[in-house]
């Protein structure tokens, strides 16, 4: 119930006057002496308590008066809604994600939200729809609920680890409005808006009019300093029985003397101090080899799930290369170092696992092995490798460059660009063709012009390949000259030496699992079944989720970390309605929350009713007070 | 045409009927012209023109004071006191003998009954300057009365009766059961009789202080009823028993209302 003219409610005041002239009446009730008194005592025993009556009667009629006048010139406006609306769909989409698990105040700023929640739910009338789509929990099924359902639902909403998009939610949640296509649709955005959880609106997509109300956030400001970054041994793979260290990047405010622990498998490897900046190093010892897991911690803040980091490594033995044929004596070198680091090892006794070749002798021989197919300096001998590829039926091959004297080009995509340490300068590159456009592959770097430059794909016999579209010369890039040749050798290495497997998501975003899997245990001990999945998805709490085959052996360990937020402050409604406009363009905000829910339903001024009302009890007055209870007789006075 | 005509037989000069002589009669007045025709005794009875004792009672009570329009209608105090004095005057000018007992709970004055033009003078200044006030009792009044009057004769009571019908009625059978003739002049005012005006008011009884709150346009039809009822229940009451029962508006005029009244006598007889 709301007013549109709150002033004029300033009207009630005037309830003083009929009160007044009531109690004044009182006094001044006329005493008439009149003797026969006993035979008006014969007609009137009950009488007198029926005038009191009328007159209290008389009094709420009046007042009901002024209060309606005050009422319709104050413009109420009723939810008149109800039986005989057609039912509304209202998705509510509640942010869980990892800024709802703050604990403020001493409560989860979770649970303002669930206030609200329940607020707005408490608008909706018993035929509504309701859709409760957690913003932290993108594959939680919503389905169609009762307001009353929906309260028991929102009641096992809890915060996740996954870095909330509101845009994502909404479009979930309109589409789930879609499909059940009611006739009164809304969606109801609750949450603390963060401002990372409206950045990811894509201005392209079609303009949505349906009408999105932004609940009033709660307004809480977070003290949050959290794990933002570790790098394992400098970004190279681990390798078994050789120290490393832990690069920590400690994230937030107030970061100099942050303490950072870090963690392998429960046992606690150190304790250091943050820097200004919020490094920190911390030791790793040698590690056997299999699967590892850890975690580096800082000291809890307000939100606790950015403030440790895990991390999940397979430490291998150095694998075992072998080069067919020439290669560029760059190549040559860096092996030469990484095998005297004992990153690799070479010797002809044992079945390589990884072969390296720049044409045919490698891709034929060895097919247990990967193979790492770097192009020789001479144009000549690409013929005979293009024929090499193509006896493997996989349809690629490398075509030459059609431009030769083209700009350079930079290295700045790919699975393996965020590793290098420098940037790499590109002269030459041939084209990796492939005849099947849909064969499976994946770029590992890739140029500036889009062009894969390192390209790896599985063949049909089987055997893993990973091409390179450009000499490793100094004609061809600037790679061998850089800080980067060495970690990218072992980078291509440690790759082809092991399946390919991410060690580290992001919280909320799937994983692939390795063949043969059969169970994911989570974080929390829960286990799930994932025989016959190629990927897990339920990846909503951060930690380590172990995949095991049947024989409960682990196959590999999957850490999963929410990303830190950006802000520690939220938006105002209003900043995020104009955020989201662009697309969502009936989003408002919930100025008058929650009265602005179902407002096109339940906003109807009523004026005319009260009006009408107004007219039915002075009609009324007018008849008690003339007429009496008894207005059928009507007699005149023979005198006064 | 009187008040009245003596209801006792007698042997005065008027000759009334003949009957069958009984053992004892008075030989004087056998008839002995019929005794010639008849050979049988008869006796000559006359009616007697007796000298009527009669008294009047007179309610002053606080009641009686009111009147409904007090600039254009008199008090029913001053109606019932020149009713009593009017009737007193033609009492005895026909020769009877009057006398007054003025009454509210009790006698508040006396005027025994006495004959001859003084005592019209007696009645005159008794009735003068009479005032309205205390509670009324009639029936305490009347048997004072009858316990005073030690031969039978006329008992008029004027009141607005508003007493205790019950004590009041039995009050006045005992009278005539002390063989008096008894007649009841009831005054009302119009406005006792029919409610006036509109809203609401509080009405405060005169007497007793005892108020009420109504609706006047509410209780008016049910008020006449309840007034209509009591008359009746008055009238009821009263003739079966022999009492004369005249109901007296104080808007009528005193005069056009007594001539018909001593009209309607003559026609009874």
């Amino acid at each position: 119930m709301t007013v549109l003219t709150p002033l004029a409610l300033l009207g009630l005041v005037a309830l003083a006057i009929p009160i007044l002239l009531h109690l004044l009446r009182r006094q001044e009730k006329r005493t008439v002496v009149f003797p026969a008194l006993r035979y008006l005592k014969r007609s009137t025993r009950e009488h007198a308590r029926i005038v009191r009556l009328r007159q209290l009667v008389l009094l709420a009629l009046r007042l009901t008066a002024v209060v309606l006048i005050a009422l319709a010139g104050a413009r109420l406006v009723l939810p008149v809604g109800g039986s005989d609306d057609p039912p509304a769909g209202v998705a509510i989409v509640i942010d869980n994600g990892l800024t709802s698990g703050a604990i403020v105040g001493g409560g989860r700023v979770l649970d303002s939200l669930l206030v609200r929640a329940r607020q707005a739910l408490g608008r909706m009338g018993p035929r509504d729809q309701v859709w409760i789509v957690p913003a932290g929990s993108p594959l939680r099924p919503a389905v169609p609920l009762s307001p009353n359902r929906a309260v028991a639902e929102l009641e096992r909403v809890e915060p996740t680890d996954v870095p909330s998009s509101i845009p994502a939610a909404l479009s979930r949640a309109a589409s789930l409005l879609d499909a059940a296509a009611p006739e009164l649709r809304e969606l109801i955005v609750i949450s603390d808006l963060r401002s990372e959880a409206l950045e990811s609106i894509d201005p392209s997509e079609q303009p949505r009019s349906v009408r999105v109300v932004i609940a009033p956030p709660p307004g809480i400001s977070l003290t949050s300093r959290g794990v933002g970054e570790i790098i394992i041994s400098g970004g190279l793979a681990p390798r078994a029985g050789e120290p490393g260290t832990i690069q920590v990047k400690v994230l937030g405010g107030d970061l100099l003397g942050a303490t950072v622990r870090g963690y392998v498998t429960q046992s606690l490897l150190g304790a250091t101090l943050a820097d200004v900046d919020g490094n920190a190093v911390l030791p790793l010892p040698r590690l056997p080899a299999g699967w590892v897991e850890g975690r580096v911690e800082v000291e809890p803040d307000d939100l606790r799930g950015d403030d440790v980091r895990y991390f999940a490594l397979e430490a291998i033995p150095p694998p075992f290369v072998r080069v067919l044929g020439s290669v560029a004596p760059f190549l040559e070198e860096a092996l030469a170092v990484l095998e005297e680091a004992g990153r690799i090892r070479r010797s002809d006794a044992v079945t390589p696992q990884v072969v390296m070749t720049s044409g045919g002798p490698g891709l034929e021989g060895y097919p247990e092995a990967t193979v790492i197919v770097v192009p020789s300096e001479e144009a000549a001998l690409l013929p005979s490798l293009n024929q090499a590829l193509s006896r493997l039926r996989d349809g690629r091959s490398l075509q030459p460059e059609r431009n030769p004297n083209a700009t350079e080009l930079g290295v700045n995509g790919g699975l393996l660009a965020g590793l290098l340490p420098s940037r790499i300068e590109v002269r030459q590159a041939y084209t990796i063709a492939s005849a099947d456009e849909d064969a499976a592959g994946s770029a590992l770097l890739t140029l500036s012009d889009g062009r894969p430059w390192i390209t790896e794909w599985v063949s049909d016999s089987g055997r893993r390949i990973i091409l390179l579209a450009s000499p490793l010369g100094l004609e061809a890039s600037n790679l061998a000259s850089s800080a980067s040749m060495l970690p990218l050798i072992e980078l291509l290495v440690t790759r082809a030496s092991g399946p390919i497997l991410e060690g580290e998501i992001v919280t909320g975003q799937p994983f692939t699992l390795p063949d043969g899997a059969a169970t994911v245990s989570l974080p929390e001990g829960i286990r799930r079944q994932v025989e016959g999945r190629r990927s897990f998805r339920e990846t909503e709490r951060s930690g380590v989720y172990r995949v095991l085959d049947d024989q409960e052996q682990v196959l590999a360990l999957v850490a999963a970390n929410p990303v830190p937020p950006t802000s520690t402050s939220g938006l105002t409604a209003a900043e995020a309605a104009t955020r989201l406009r662009p697309v969502w363009q009936g989003a408002v905000e919930g100025e008058r929350w929650p009265t602005t829910i179902l407002q096109e339903r339940r906003g109807r001024e009523v004026a005319h009713a009260l009006l009408l009302g107004l007219i039915l009890v002075l009609v009324a007055e007018s008849w008690l007070a003339s007429a009496g209870f008894r207005g059928s007789r009507s007699e005149e006075s023979p005198g006064s | 045409m009187g008040l009245h005509r003596s209801p006792h037989r007698g042997f005065s000069a008027e000759f009334a009927e003949l009957r069958g002589y009984r053992p004892g009669d008075n030989l004087r007045y056998i008839d002995w012209r019929m005794y010639a025709r008849s050979d049988r005794f008869f006796v000559k009875q006359f009616e007697e023109e007796t000298n009527l004792r009669s008294h009047l009672l007179l309610d002053v009570s606080a009641s009686m004071g009111w009147s409904s329009r007090p600039s254009t209608l008199p008090t029913k105090l001053w109606y019932g006191s020149t009713l009593a004095a009017a009737l007193a005057l033609i009492l005895l000018r026909q020769g009877d003998r009057a006398g007054l007992a003025v009454f509210d709970a009790e006698i508040r004055s006396w005027v025994p009954s006495r004959g001859g033009r003084r005592q019209w003078v007696e009645f005159v200044r008794k009735l003068d300057g009479l005032e309205a006030s205390g509670t009324t009792d009639a029936s305490t009044a009347i048997r004072e009365v009858a316990l005073r009057l030690h031969r039978r004769g006329l008992v008029v009571l004027i009141s607005d009766l508003l007493v205790d019908p019950a004590e009041t009625i039995q009050a006045l059978r005992y009278l005539v059961h002390r063989n008096h003739q008894v007649m009841v002049f009831h005054l009302l005012d119009p406005g006792e009789r029919t409610l006036s005006g509109t809203g609401d008011a509080r009405f405060q009884d005169p007497e007793s202080g005892e108020e009420l709150l109504v609706d006047v346009s509410e209780v008016r039809e049910d008020y006449r009823d309840a007034v209509e009822a009591a008359l009746e229940e008055w009238r009821k009451a009263l003739r079966p028993s022999g009492i004369e029962y005249v109901l007296v508006d104080t808007s009528a005029p005193l005069s056009s209302m007594l001539r018909a009244f001593l009209r309607k006598r003559s026609r009874v007889g």
